[in-house]
């Protein structure tokens, strides 16, 4: 385990948290709150009914930015009924670009792992991800009695 | 009667918020959308727009090459870029003939964005 890694996440916690918090207040104009602790640890599953992942990275570091989202809050998030996986790409790739910008706009974000540069999203429907076996920090960010999974994975190249 | 947009972005969530804000908040008639610069060149040529709003990074054709085209055929066009690209690609878009820049996030909960935005609207159409 990458011990240098694993406290710099940890010790950035409120930056993911506060980042979470403003990227879904700008898209969607709703507050969400932090309900518990956000964790640092690795997680190579991810089961839920839309697992948005968006990678990123820079000459030394690689991430991944992962959204779980359960049907229904996506659609509470949305106000809709229902939400196809197009339009779950669309919603969640547009959170991810915002997530990954404002992240970039935090100066302690920069100091510990540089700019890093995100590539197209990717959504997964009704089914088990597999992620990489690499160190994230990982929490959710609660709306009503909904609540979307964020979690940042990112290691050294 | 009310100045007509176009807006143009591959996001059709990033659509429908542009297009609320602008009915709603600015009184616009927004006469189309597009996803891509082909669709904004097509859409151009059609209504003739007081303002057409551009994504830089869509498939097809970008919003930068967009830009060139719809200024060589329309020297006067009001572009208005909206995009998360930072650095080369806003100057290149500006010297092409863009009129204005709003860098996504679009924060529509927050006044200080929203007056920015209008005031760059404005901005374009008194130059």
């Amino acid at each position: 385990m990458n011990i240098d890694i694993k406290n710099t996440l940890a010790s950035l916690a409120d930056i993911f948290i506060k980042t979470g918090i403003k990227a879904i207040k700008a898209l969607f104009m709703i507050e969400v709150e932090k309900r518990q602790d956000w964790e640092v640890g690795i997680k190579t599953v991810c089961k839920s009914n839309f697992v948005m992942t968006m990678g990123s990275s820079n000459d030394n570091y690689q991430a991944l930015l992962v959204f779980a989202m359960e049907n229904l809050s996506i659609c509470q998030l949305l106000g809709q009924n229902e939400v196809s996986p197009q339009y779950a790409l669309d919603v969640l790739g547009e959170l991810g670009n915002t997530y990954c910008g404002m992240l970039m706009d935090s100066k302690e974000f920069i100091q510990s792992f540089g700019i890093l540069k995100q590539s197209i999203p990717t959504v997964y429907v009704n089914g088990q991800s597999y992620m990489p076996c690499i160190l994230g920090i990982e929490g959710q960010l609660y709306f009503k009695d909904n609540f979307i999974t964020i979690r940042y994975a990112i290691q050294k190249k | 009667m009310s100045k007509t947009v176009i807006i143009i972005d591959d996001s059709e969530f990033l659509i429908q918020q542009l297009k609320k804000f602008f009915i709603n908040e600015l009184k616009l008639n927004v006469v189309a959308t597009g996803k891509d610069g082909n669709e904004a060149i097509a859409l151009y040529r059609q209504f003739h727009p007081d303002l057409i709003t551009l994504d830089i990074t869509m498939p097809n054709k970008t919003g930068e090459d967009a830009v060139k085209e719809i200024i060589a055929e329309f020297p006067d066009a009001k572009i208005l870029i909206i995009s998360a690209v930072r650095g080369d690609s806003i100057l290149d878009c500006m010297a092409y003939g863009a009129k204005g820049y709003i860098e996504k996030p679009l924060y529509f909960s927050e006044t200080e964005f929203v007056d920015d935005f209008k005031k760059t609207i404005e901005e374009i159409w008194e130059n």
